[in-house]
């Protein structure tokens, strides 16, 4: 097994600063905005702070002022101004956490929407190279781990720091030899919790990384787990698992035992201040030179004046793994958009539909050519038809028209207009897109058609109709208003098809490209009405169709025959068939066989 | 929870440290109530004005304190040394259970459920365990010993005092379950975010071809405030909680400093007594309030342990007979006899019977969803029929035990699934102790050996999540090294060598012709080119025997397999076509 968890668990590795000047100033951008919400926090923050002497304070007046002399007329006074105290405390430390988790929220709904926003100006390109999982951990995990930051980590060290401070300072001001005495601990009590922080950094990142690999191991069992069997494999895997399993709890009983010393510890040393608390002090009190009420405020005091010395040790943590979360979603608001206009591109209102390719190349990937040296000219309105073997380079047509991807050499245009010229969301509303995977959004069928787009119900049951989608729908329990799950995943692929074509067909784009994959798994009938419904669509457009059905090569009034990325053959299919070339074998090959379906 | 037998057995296991814990919390909670009685004695000897008891008093609070200090060590290690280590069996209990459980379970139940399970379920049982077991009995202990003396002190004060407290322990019963079903909202919320996110990127395309850009922004903002609805409607409640157990706790201080005030000052009480109460009720506060959270967890951990014993009570529905025969050698003859089988309600096969002699190959065409893989899959026993059964040698296969019969199958699927382990070790996974030469022996019979020169450390490279990708021929190659190395009587192929180009797979073939000899075969292939020598062609139609015999045969007889024949015929001469230009790289 060796160290390859490294790695994965290295993604998410704190190793970074807990505080780091630059990046506290660009998420400084995010809170501004929503700032009089922190200095509201803030603010009822240091009053409760203050309000946690009044415990101590008010039990020593008590015993100095009423107990001690005997003397109780005005004692209600007393304890009505603490239960006072107690109540505006209760209000100022609820408001405090109530206010801070609104500002956390407020600054997290921001940078969520920052982000995402971000990422819809990203090009394919980007998200070819990104993994979606990653793009979501940055929008959720990695935003909700700033939150802490924001919520419980800053603030909580500002209030800590002016608890200690106070409290430290109220104790100089009632009896500065007792606060010595206190103080005399306080190195120790540091040193034993620096000490701590140090030896639990280590335990919790080995904690981190054993589960981590423990859940990774697990995940890729699961996954391998008919190999495993397969291959009786199942006692090694065990023994690995439990060399996994024992590791980590190796480094649990580890933050056990360090807990377990360290709390004991932090409670001794407690106790031993109250000790000579007593000791020193109640020689002093026995001389007349302290009250006893003193005493006792100071031996309820010390006790929390250790408290914010303990928590700036935890927040440590915290504040370190916050700011390696803001540097990962920073480094991705730092990728340049990559799918936006360069200043000065033109808008296009009317399109012809007219389509020209210029010397095209392209590739994905360096110097490997889908597509070399492609010409290409398509009349307004024309259908013509793409074939070609797999990996002949046909869809990174689809690809290349659309600007999903830039080209490397030559010109397309769009009504002579060079299509890098054009603003791309206009040059995309003109264009229908059919995808092969007939991408189903969460929401309903009608959301599914009109997508985004503000459209009355009439025009998206009229797209349905025309292409056959609407007895399918009509046939579902709320019709168009059926919710449809994650991916379409209660429609059957024929289904999917026909709303893709819906939804193309209610944009009403004057160029139509339509990646025609024959459909695997569709019964006879489906795949005639698909048929049919594909010539409705193609009905008045410039239509490219990357065509794997004869039924729609037939109907086309020209098929180009691209062969590893050229265009080796053009013509109609009487034509193509009669040179006996490319076409007439990848005819022999794909479609011949449909010829008998279409006939019926 | 505590029906839970699992558990029970568990505890008892652990019956000593956990004796051991419990004398520790005794003992912890005796010197940690000794303290206050101390500190009281202090107090009373400073207004007797006796000083000098003071330095005695001091050392026997530090000692009290040390020896409170050693047996809370104690305890925590213990106890929740205990249930972390009750968490460390309950995940090997899980993955042993999950090696046990065969495809079907894994069908039924989805990955991230499984993961979720063997993750958040464990770890909430594990806090419980580990809260749980020492806080309740922590707070019992404490809470006697500590009300016990307070009575004895005073009675009236106590009795005020104390009932205050307990509303500690009823401020979670009650806010609990509401801050709770508010945080599933917003994990719901969570989820809902996630998806979102994760539908767009996935749907990218569409969402561009369509200019859905800003409505998409449009429609994850909504998404996003309801996100943050969710949680601030949960720090409404959460944000109560710690307050109002400060409140509650500042509460019982008052009415003590204001009842126990006139109690001394009516000398029902001393000063160092009033101190010592005070104290106590500091030392209470803390496990009341852990006592709520403890029974809050109880209902959160309890569901998760359902969740976790649901895999662990499954019966695996593939598993060794009781009372296995042992072959001596297996010969590899194999009898499908009148197998019908059926992974829900469509049936697969009905009543199929096939034979294929020792030493034979078998080739298996067909159209996808003919149920090629299915019948070889049955074989491993990876399924088992609902009726008829299949021989090997002429024993049925379901009286063999099941690492005996698999032992003797060489299976190379499609998908070769490879572990994130060198590429040695994931050939050795069926020999783990094969000699070095045999591993290299097996990789050049598989033409891995061609591409070794790739990969930075040879056989030994690290590969998968964590290393090198391999492209899927490579994979299909360390598949069948895999497979050759096992040894196996029987060997399959599963469509095993789609990803590699035809120059290859001629040269695996080849290499293979040698291994096949003396070995049953059965060959699934879409290539003809594959499977033209096997000594039996059988095509399959859904689930159907439709020809079968040699090549020359098939051919013959003009059916569904000439057909197949020729059009792959055309393919080859099309693709072996060049056209004029240079011949770039990979396309795609």
């Amino acid at each position: 097994m060796g160290m390859h968890g490294f790695r994965m668990a290295g993604a998410d590795e704190i190793t970074g600063k807990a505080y780091d000047a630059r990046l506290m100033r660009r998420l400084w951008r995010y809170v501004r905005p929503h700032r009089m919400l922190g200095i509201t926090g803030l603010g009822l923050l240091l009053v409760s702070s203050l309000n946690d002497l009044a415990g101590p304070y008010f039990t020593q007046q008590a015993i100095d002022h009423y107990i001690r002399p005997g003397r109780l007329n005005g004692y209600e006074r007393l304890a009505g101004l603490w239960l006072l105290v107690l109540f505006v405390n209760f209000l100022a430390r609820y408001g405090q956490s109530y206010v801070m988790n609104l500002l956390g929220q407020r600054v997290m709904f921001d940078m969520r929407n920052a982000i995402f926003s971000h990422l819809q100006r990203m090009s394919l390109r980007f998200f070819d190279h990104n993994p979606v999982g990653v793009l979501v951990t940055r929008m959720t995990n990695d935003v909700d781990a700033l939150n802490q930051l924001l919520t419980s980590g800053l603030v909580a060290v500002i209030g800590d720091l002016f608890s200690l401070v106070v409290i430290a300072g109220f104790m100089l001001w009632v009896n500065w030899q007792l606060a010595l005495v206190v103080f005399a601990i306080m190195p120790v009590v540091m040193g034993v919790t620096l000490l701590m922080r140090h030896q639990m950094r280590d335990v919790f990142r080995a904690i981190r990384t054993r589960i981590g690999r423990i859940n990774g191991f697990l995940q890729e069992q699961m996954s391998g787990m008919l190999t495993l069997q397969l291959f009786n494999r199942e006692r090694r895997a065990l023994e690995d698992f439990d060399r996994l399993n024992d590791d980590y709890l190796r480094a649990n009983l580890r933050s056990v035992a360090l807990y377990g010393v360290f709390m004991p510890l932090m409670s001794f040393i407690g106790s031993l201040t109250f000790a000579l608390i007593l000791w020193f002090g109640g020689g002093r009190v026995v001389q007349g030179a302290l009250t006893l009420g003193t005493l006792v405020l100071f031996i309820q005091l010390s006790d929390r004046l250790y408290q914010p010395i303990r928590d700036l040790a935890e927040k440590y943590n915290i504040l370190q793994a916050a700011m390696a979360a803001s540097e990962r979603i920073f480094s991705i608001l730092d990728e340049p958009a990559s799918d936006v206009d360069a200043p000065g591109v033109g808008r296009m209102d009317a399109v012809n539909g007219a389509i020209s390719l210029e010397k095209v190349w392209f590739a994905y990937q360096g110097e490997d050519w889908v597509l070399k040296d492609v010409s290409l000219q398509i009349a307004p309105g024309e259908k013509v038809a793409i074939v070609g073997a797999t990996g002949a380079g046909k869809t990174s047509l689809i690809s290349l028209l659309t600007r999903f991807y830039e080209l490397q050499q030559g010109v397309i245009r769009v009504d002579s207009r060079d299509i890098t010229t054009i603003d791309r969301a206009d040059l995309r509303r003109h264009i229908g897109v059919v995808l092969q995977d007939p991408f189903i959004f969460t929401g309903t069928v009608a959301d599914n058609i009109r997508l985004g787009q503000a459209m009355p119900a009439a025009q998206v049951e009229a797209a349905a109709r025309a292409v056959n989608a609407d007895r399918f729908i009509r046939r579902l329990p709320r019709g168009y208003e059926q919710e449809l799950h994650e991916r379409g995943s209660d429609l059957s692929t024929g289904q999917k098809q026909l709303l893709a074509f819906a939804r193309a067909l209610a944009f009403n784009p004057e160029i139509l490209m339509v990646l025609d994959e024959a459909t695997a798994n569709v019964d006879t009938e489906t795949e005639l009405i698909i048929q049919a419904s594909l010539l409705k669509l193609m009905e008045g457009r410039t239509s490219i169709i990357i065509a794997h059905r004869l039924s729609t090569i037939r109907h086309v009034d020209r098929i180009i025959v691209l062969h590893k990325g050229r265009v080796v053959e053009t013509g109609t299919h009487a034509e193509l068939l009669a040179r006996r070339g490319v076409y007439f074998r990848l005819y022999e090959l794909q479609y011949k066989d449909q010829a008998p379906a279409l006939s019926a | 929870m505590l029906k839970s037998a699992r558990l029970k057995a568990a505890v008892w296991r652990h019956r000593a440290p956990l004796l051991a814990g419990i004398v520790a919390i005794l003992l912890a909670n005796g010197f940690a109530l000794l303290q206050p009685f101390l500190l009281g004695r202090g107090v009373d000897a400073i207004v007797r004005k006796q000083p000098d008891r003071l330095p005695l008093i001091f050392i026997a609070i530090v000692a009290a304190a040390a020896a409170d200090a050693v047996f809370r060590f104690l305890q925590r290690y213990t106890v929740n040394g205990v249930a972390r280590r009750i968490e460390n069996e309950l995940r090997r209990d899980m993955f042993e259970q999950l090696e046990r459980l065969d495809q079907r379970f894994f069908q039924g139940m989805r990955t991230g459920d499984i993961m979720a399970r063997a993750t958040n379920d464990l770890s909430a049982v594990q806090q419980l365990l580990g809260m749980g077991l020492s806080s309740i009995f922590n707070t019992v202990v404490i809470f006697t010993a500590a009300v016990v003396l307070m009575l004895w002190i005073d009675w009236q004060l106590t009795l005020l005092s104390v009932s205050l407290l307990t509303l500690l322990s009823l401020g979670f019963l009650v806010l609990g379950p509401q801050i709770q079903k508010r945080f599933l909202r917003v994990q719901e919320q969570f989820a809902a975010l996630s998806s979102k996110a994760q539908e767009n990127f996935s749907g990218i395309r569409v969402v561009k071809a369509y200019v859905q850009e800003e409505a998409e922004q449009r429609s994850f903002r909504a998404i996003n405030q309801e996100y943050v609805d969710a949680n601030i409607a949960w720090a409404r409640i959460n944000s109560a909680l710690w307050p109002l157990f400060g409140t509650l706790a500042g509460l019982a201080a008052v009415v003590m400093l204001y009842v126990g005030g006139q109690h001394v000052v009516q000398h029902r009480l001393t000063l160092g007594q009033f101190v010592q109460f005070n104290t106590y009720l500091i030392l209470l506060s803390w496990p009341m309030i852990a006592l709520g959270w403890v029974s809050n967890l109880f209902q959160q951990g309890a569901a998760s342990l359902n969740r976790i014993e649901e895999i662990l009570h499954q019966t695996p529905a593939v598993a060794s007979p009781p009372r296995p025969l042992r072959p001596e050698a297996v010969r590899g003859e194999l009898t499908f006899e009148n197998v019908s089988f059926r992974y829900v309600d469509e049936p697969i096969f009905e009543n199929l019977s096939l034979h294929v002699p020792a030493g034979s190959t078998l080739a298996l065409v067909g159209s996808t969803g003919s149920g090629k893989s299915t019948l070889v899959r049955l074989l491993a026993r990876v399924y088992d029929p609902q009726e008829g059964r299949i021989l090997i040698d002429g024993t049925d296969i379901r009286d063999l035990p099941l690492d005996v019969l698999r032992r003797q199958i060489g299976y190379v699927p499609q998908e070769a699934f490879l572990f994130s382990e060198t590429l040695a070790e994931n050939i050795m996974l069926g020999a783990p102790d094969a000699p070095a030469e045999s591993v290299e022996r097996a990789a050049e019979l598989s033409q891995l050996s061609a591409d070794l020169e790739q990969f930075p450390n040879g056989l030994q490279t690290m590969i998968g999540e964590r290393g090198v990708t391999l492209s899927g021929g490579q994979k299909q190659r360390t598949a069948i090294a895999r497979a050759v190395l096992k040894d196996p009587a029987i060997l399959v192929l599963d469509d095993a060598l789609s990803s590699v180009d035809t120059r290859t797979e001629e040269a695996i073939l080849r290499g293979l012709r040698g291994f096949m000899e003396g070995r049953t075969s059965i060959v699934i292939a879409h290539r003809i080119s594959t499977i033209k020598d096997a000594d039996q062609i059988v095509v399959l139609e859904e689930g159907r025997v439709v020809e079968q015999g040699s090549h020359a045969r098939l051919l013959g007889e003009g059916g569904e397999y000439a057909r197949l024949y020729e059009r792959q015929q055309l393919r080859r001469e099309l693709e072996e076509e060049e056209l004029p230009g240079p011949a770039l790289g990979a396309e795609r």
